[in-house]
């Protein structure tokens, strides 16, 4: 057959399977377009079919002979259309793993639209209709809709210089960026995952000699490690490694698993009965965490775990139960409680969860993996499969999204690496698909919380109780209400605890903000119930409880400066059918950093790179990192060679914790300082200067102005590495409290934000709409304002994901996922994006290195439970569970049941 | 195996599932639910037209995409009702992609269907899981065994249009290329090897009011829980005649006859569209789970009158 892509022909004979995507990355090479959703939901492999947009994902093969395909490489850096330069400047993107089929969509909306419109704005509501089958999980959709709306516009017609506040845009837009699903090498096989069908079993035997009896299979894998136990639907059981997918599946079927089924906890909401099956009968002491790698002490009564810390998250705790028990019974007025319930969420990534592992002999592996945590993932793997750290190479240059989810030694990578032990030297690449993504990869635990409030006669917090029930699946280590205690008010009586109840279900994980939605649901909830029935402001019940903090306050008051905000309605005034509501939500977040973290900066008459064992999932990382170097010597950050994704180079942070950036940013203005030093000392040998100090772009001296350029021009070529500071501890004393090099420090301060959120209930048809969110956060100095708003905004509408959409269901009787596809796990769409306004605070961290902490992960904890309070205010009627669907809203309001 | 025909003839006695646009198909196969031969009917001949006779009969092709049943002058001028489902369904690029007739005989979106490893009556199980399991947004008119609601959006819109259905070997009514709900393995009664080629429609009725809604939990792009297109004719202010398609409530779609009956010869006010609308409930046998879903109708199908009357 013969079909033609970007204009040149190609033959191809399909297999009758085959889709479009097949021939196009598998024979044609082109890997821009991408394979995420694999079922016509998500848009990420869109190109174009005679100018017209087609998922190549569901596009028969056969059906591309005589047609005309355009893929995104037709659009290269020497020939970008405006709409790629559109996406860059206006930060339509962050990982840009959806950002191919974006581009593709919108050529062909630009086209359309020029031709009936001309050189006019299209509105968000025509381009919300235009781009209904593309998702973007990172949430780009602010940088997007305003990218689509200048392109048609013409704003790019004829720009020809490159504008793009994020460095690595450009590889973004063509296709250029290669992700560890796009790695090729020779002799590549497909490894595929055989994976318990069954939530509780022994694995008794493990039959391959069917599957290695298969043409084409390479390689096989037991992946159980000495251990027999399945604990969770999805488990990793064995691999296989074939010369293509399609005998890797086939081979899969033929492996025989003897599996001893027994029954299994697999509801939450019984698994703490007496009588439920016990997930971890037989070895506690292996239970995984969901935390943020460290594991919690807890006291075990079966199935249920209490988390030995209430020293730290409890105060009086014995009185707090009786004082609230007395407000309940006495003083109605002046106390709230509920049990409320978060459903689990799916961090579900475009790019899934993937490996390409190569051994070299028994003590050299090589792995390409998309990973948060390039550094340390080096060690995790030299550890585990008993190598030194030199033997093994770890890049990821280009990761599509993350969210916490891929953080550590992940098990689609053990099994990448385990089954291409026995491949003889030939490399092996382990993608999930996205039902694996979104039925055993990742999740945010669930949340059953018991919580109540009282309040003195004066408003202040007498007493409060937080029980946390973390749902995690197999695991431990949710922390609800260790968040909670840490920002409660201090004088309250505090009956605070973190329980988990174990299930035979996957693994919780870290995911953006671990466990403080949840905690915020229930607090804010509670203290605009308490203010309501007191008949007292929110704010100026929140004011209150923490009267002398600045930052609280000033937040504060940008809430009371928002006209919708101000003017609100008194609750539950609304009674048509449309409804309005405004909600309230602050939200606090722990100041982390890597102290340890090193950067190496080289200049050279090339110009200046900078080296670090970081990566980039989206956040930008590479770009804060040329800001930091642009900010000083005024260098276009694109003008920088930005060198990281490599665990072999200088150690750098996870991209956890919204450590990244108040890790790399004030490393590298260190660095750059010192190497601006070290070339005006090479100007004033070599080039006679005197007097020099340093200007807007180079060296000011006796004589004149010269450039960097000029300087780096003729100075030899130099490299320096520089250790980020410590921060001051209690005493004012730089100390260092990272138990290792890889693990993040606590730097002693908070950030503080806080989130309103104007919606509209449909009190007929149970669907909500955000109008507006206001979104502040108070972290000192934005060091990349791009990057930042780009932080703001998707975590408002990722916030809006997990209280609207997100919900990860399963199946009681079997264990198995029902939310496995992209439409069946909803997550928020372009036309689900309200208007966003963004607010910074800016004073109050001066003493902090560079004067600023991260926000990516307070920008989305408060954003639920602001949410939660504006249906109230819109209806009355109080949601106690995420997410609030249209059949939670029906029900709650009465009219079904 | 691949077939790729050019008569829709051919089919007749070759093994395997039919293929036209594949939107649907190389989801459930790449999914691992579906597998087998496939005969591919792309190339047919005559079968990606849209006409109109003298009389006004319409014949549209099953190879015609979604998005041309949508936006052509014949269908968005003639028969609105069907032209706005077609653009309110799906994705612009499935709209593109996808054919007509393939959008009437796509399987069901179920999840215990999707999903390779879960039990269900359509995948030829005995038992359907979702009855004793999750039915959240199952059946409301229930017809036992499987216990979720048919997939296909414009099936619903031709009952309301008493559109007629050609094959590659006879030619029925929509109704009855669904049945009556009770052939719980399928999701349409056409034979092995039997094509649908075309769906023909009756002349059209000069100013009627049309409408198409969904009741979804985003902006777009999502299964309905429940979906309607109505048309109506009013003449001085009565409802002289009334079409009504639903679907997500049962294992097929539905014509609503009964509401029908209340919009017919009413005066076009809102207790008019109300009563009728709240009809619609009579004789919901919803599952448990599903209970909820009978609102949700009537609120389904009140705006979608509303949207007709302001039309």
């Amino acid at each position: 057959m013969e079909t033609t892509i970007n204009g040149q022909p190609l033959t191809f004979e399909p297999h009758p399977l085959d889709t479009a995507i097949d021939v196009i990355r598998d024979q044609a090479g082109l890997t821009g377009t991408k394979l995420a959703c694999g079922g016509g939901v998500c848009g990420a492999c869109t190109v174009l079919v005679d100018n017209v947009p087609t998922c190549s994902c569901l596009m028969p093969a056969n059906h591309m002979e005589g047609k005309a395909i355009q893929t995104i490489e037709a659009h290269g850096r020497d020939n970008l259309h405006p709409v790629q330069r559109a996406f860059m400047a206006n930060e339509g993107l962050q990982c840009g793993f959806c950002t191919p089929g974006f581009v593709n969509e919108g050529i062909a909306f630009y086209n359309s639209w020029r031709e009936a419109h001309g050189k006019t704005r299209p509105s968000q509501h025509d381009i919300a209709l235009a781009m209904g089958g593309h998702l973007c999980r990172c949430a780009a959709y602010v940088g997007i809709y305003e990218a689509i709306a200048q392109a048609c516009a013409g704003d790019f017609d004829e720009v020809t210089e490159l504008i793009a506040p994020r460095v690595d845009a450009i590889e973004k837009v063509t296709g250029e960026a290669k992700y560890t699903v796009d790695v090729q090498l020779d002799g590549l096989l497909e490894g595929r995952i055989l994976r318990s069908p069954y939530p509780n079993a022994m694995v008794k035997s493990i039959d391959f000699s069917a599957a290695q009896g298969l043409a084409g299979v390479e390689a096989v894998a037991d992946l159980m490690e000495g251990k027999r136990r399945i604990r969770f639907v999805g488990q990793p059981v064995a691999a296989v490694a074939a010369i293509d997918g399609r005998t890797a599946e086939a081979a899969l079927k033929l492996i025989k698993v003897d599996y001893q089924v027994m029954a299994a906890a697999v509801d939450f909401e019984t698994a703490d009965q007496p009588d439920a099956p016990e997930v971890w009968d037989d070895d506690k002491g292996s239970i995984p965490t969901a935390a943020e790698g460290t594991s919690l002490p807890y006291r075990w009564n079966k199935n249920v775990g209490r988390a030995r810390m209430g020293l730290i998250t409890s105060r009086w705790a014995g009185a707090a139960g009786r004082r609230l028990a007395s407000a309940e019974k006495n003083e109605p007025d002046r106390y709230a409680a509920h049990t409320f319930r978060n459903s689990q969420q799916v961090h579900t990534a475009l790019e899934p969860h993937a490996a390409v592992a190569q051994w070299d002999g028994a003590d050299k592996l090589h792995v390409y993996t998309s990973t948060q945590g390039v550094y340390g993932l080096r060690f995790e793997i030299a550890e585990h499969f008993d190598l030194d750290k030199d033997q093994v190479t770890v890049e990821s240059h280009y990761i599509g999204g993350a969210f916490g989810g891929k953080q550590g030694m992940y098990r689609e990578i053990v099994a990448a690496i385990t089954v291409a032990r026995h491949a003889g030297g030939r490399p092996v690449r382990i993608v999930n698909n996205r039902m694996e993504e979104l039925a055993y990869a990742s999740l945010r635990p669930g949340m059953k919380v018991d919580a109540a409030l009282a309040v003195k006669p004066d408003g202040t917090a007498e007493a409060m109780k937080l029980h946390s029930y973390g749902n995690a699946g197999v695991a431990g280590g949710t922390i609800t209400a260790a968040l909670a205690s840490i920002t409660a008010p201090r004088g309250a009586y505090r009956d605070m605890a973190d329980f988990v109840v174990t299930t035979n279900t996957s693994q919780g994980t870290p995911f953006r903000g671990p466990d403080a939605p949840q905690q915020r649901w229930a607090m804010e909830q509670l203290i605009d119930e308490v203010a309501l029935k007191q008949g007292v402001d929110p704010v100026t019940m929140r004011r209150k409880w923490d009267p002398k903090h600045e930052i609280k306050n000033r937040l504060l008051d940008w809430v009371e400066s928002i006209p919708g905000w101000r003017d609100r309605a008194k609750a539950g005034s609304d009674k048509g059918r449309f409804r309005r509501g405004i909600g309230l939500s602050t939200a606090q977040w722990i100041f982390m950093y890597n102290p340890d973290t090193q950067l190496t900066i080289s200049s050279s008459p090339e110009g200046i790179k900078v080296s670090c064992a970081t990566q980039d999932i989206g956040n930008g990382t590479r770009t804060t990192i040329a800001k930091a170097v642009e900010d000083l010597m005024g260098i276009s950050r694109n003008d920088l060679v930005i060198e990281i994704g490599d665990a072999s180079l200088p150690l750098g942070p996870v991209a956890g914790g919204s450590q990244v950036t108040p890790s790399v940013y004030p490393t590298t203005y260190q660095a750059t300082e010192a190497l601006m030093a070290h070339l005006i000392k090479e100007a004033e040998s070599k080039m006679g200067l005197s007097g020099c100090s340093v200007g807007q772009g180079g060296i000011n001296h006796t004589a004149g102005f010269t450039a960097w350029a000029d300087v780096l021009a003729i100075a030899a070529p130099f490299s320096l590495t520089e250790k980020r500071a410590n921060e001051r501890g209690p005493l004012g004393i730089p100390m260092n409290t990272s138990t290792a090099p890889v693990a993040p420090a606590l730097g002693m301060r908070f950030s503080h934000g806080a989130t309103v959120t104007e919606l509209e209930v449909d009190t007929r048809l149970g669907k909500i709409r955000p109008l507006n969110v206001w979104n502040a956060v108070a972290v000192g100095k934005i060091f990349v304002p791009h990057l930042a708003n780009s932080q703001m905004y998707s975590g408002v509408i990722q916030g809006l994901g997990y209280a609207l959409y997100e919900e990860k269901v399963y199946d009681l009787k079997t264990g198995h996922v029902l939310s496995s596809n992209l439409n069946d796990y909803r997550v928020p769409g372009i036309g689900d994006t309200p208007n966003i306004h963004i607010h910074y605070d800016q004073e109050g961290y001066e003493e902090v290195q560079g004067q600023g902490i991260g926000l990516s992960e307070l920008a989305t904890v408060g954003v639920a439970a602001s949410v939660g309070n504006a249906v109230h205010h819109a209806t009355g009627w109080r949601p106690l569970n995420t997410p609030i669907t249209p059949k939670t809203v029906v029900i709650g309001l009465g009219m079904g049941d | 195996m691949l077939n790729i025909i050019t008569q829709a003839e051919e089919a007749q006695g070759l093994r395997g599932e039919i293929r036209a646009g594949g939107t649907d198909l190389h989801d459930r196969y790449r999914a691992g639910v579906s597998s087998g031969a496939i005969v591919d009917i792309h190339k047919l001949v005559g079968l990606d037209q849209i006409e109109q006779a003298a009389d006004g009969t319409t014949t549209i092709g099953a190879l015609v995409s979604i998005d041309t049943v949508g936006n052509h002058a014949i269908t968005a001028g003639n028969y609105s009702g069907l032209a706005k489902a077609a653009n309110g369904l799906a994705t612009p690029q499935i709209r593109w992609a996808a054919s007509f007739g393939g959008s009437l005989l796509q399987r069901t979106r179920c999840a215990y269907y999707r999903h390779p490893d879960l039990s269900c009556t359509k995948k030829g199980d005995e038992v359907c899981g979702g009855r004793d399991g999750n039915h959240t947004n199952g059946v409301i008119f229930d017809k036992g065994g499987c216990s979720h609601h048919h997939p296909s959006t414009l099936g619903g819109s031709l009952l309301a249009y008493d559109a007629r259905i050609k094959t590659s070997q006879r030619d029925i009514t929509v109704a009855e290329l669904y049945g009556d709900g009770s052939e719980h393995s399928r999701d349409h009664l056409l034979a092995n090897g039997e094509v649908l080629t075309h769906v023909i429609l009756p002349p059209p009725v000069a100013g009627e009011k049309t409408a198409y809604f969904r009741s979804i939990s985003r902006f777009e792009a999502e299964w309905p829980i429940v979906e309607c297109t109505v048309r109506l004719a009013v003449a001085d202010g009565l409802i002289t005649a009334a079409g009504v398609g639903v679907g997500g409530v049962s294992q097929i779609p539905l014509k609503l006859s009964n509401v029908e009956t209340l919009l017919v010869g009413q005066a076009a006010t809102q207790e008019t569209l109300e009563r009728a609308a709240a009809a619609a409930a009579e004789g919901a046998n919803p599952l448990p789970g599903a209970v909820w879903k009978v609102e949700m109708l009537v609120g389904t199908l009140l705006t979608t009158f509303e949207m007709a009357l302001a039309d």
